[in-house]
């Protein structure tokens, strides 16, 4: 959701973006090759790895999902519930500073 | 489309960890290298949705939907979480009138 926002924005302002300097770009880019390589390393333990077949095809459906959601997580989705939101009271005091104060 | 679907189940899973592992791994060096801090949360975003991709593979490779529920719980999660955000990097703006994060260096004192 955040990446129609963002794509709207990104276009305007394309010259004006801040730049970093090279070293911390290769130092970046030095950093998350080497998380990828350690990553792919571990995963060479896996000699051989089955397909992924879909044996009950009715797994995925909104039916058993819901079913699922609303009987044994029933718990988490209420606090996730509390969590969008203070989210979104939090957003809105954030956001919707006074203008006296600036 | 017959064929589609038979190749799709034909795909191993050591190739969607290999498609998580490198699509996380983009949005790490999306965090470490670019300073507009609204790219830096697109990047975020995009690690979630690689831990998604995954969550759902491992849900169907078990035939267990536990993973899938997961899913929603995340994508509650990253809603809260760029709603709170967005609502710093707008306060940020209006005190700096920039979002690069480099002036955030100013928080430790």
């Amino acid at each position: 959701m955040l990446f129609l926002y963002t794509l709207m924005l990104i276009n305007l302002n394309k010259e004006s973006e801040p730049r970093k300097s090279n070293v911390v770009k290769i130092a970046g880019f030095i950093g998350g090759g080497c998380f990828l390589v350690t990553i792919l390393a571990a995963l060479k333990a896996f000699k051989v790895s089955q397909p992924v077949i879909l044996h009950d095809p009715n797994l995925g459906l909104v039916k058993n999902l819901g079913k699922i959601l609303f009987n044994e997580y029933l718990l988490p989705f209420e606090v996730s519930s509390i969590l969008l939101l203070s989210a979104m009271v939090g957003a809105v005091l954030l956001a919707t500073k006074e203008p006296k104060t600036t | 489309m017959e064929t589609l679907t038979h190749n799709i189940q034909a795909i191993p899973l050591n190739h969607y960890i290999l498609l998580c592992s490198i699509i996380f791994s983009i949005g790490v060096i999306g965090v470490l290298i670019r300073r507009n801090a609204i790219v830096i949360f697109m990047s975020v975003e995009l690690m979630l949705n690689s831990v998604n991709l995954l969550l759902t593979a491992f849900s169907v490779y078990r035939g267990d939907a536990t993973g899938q529920v997961f899913v929603f719980f995340i994508m509650a999660l990253a809603a809260a979480e760029v709603a709170v955000g967005l609502a710093i990097i707008v306060m940020i703006y209006r005190n700096t009138n920039s979002i690069d994060i480099n002036v955030l260096n100013r928080l430790k004192w």
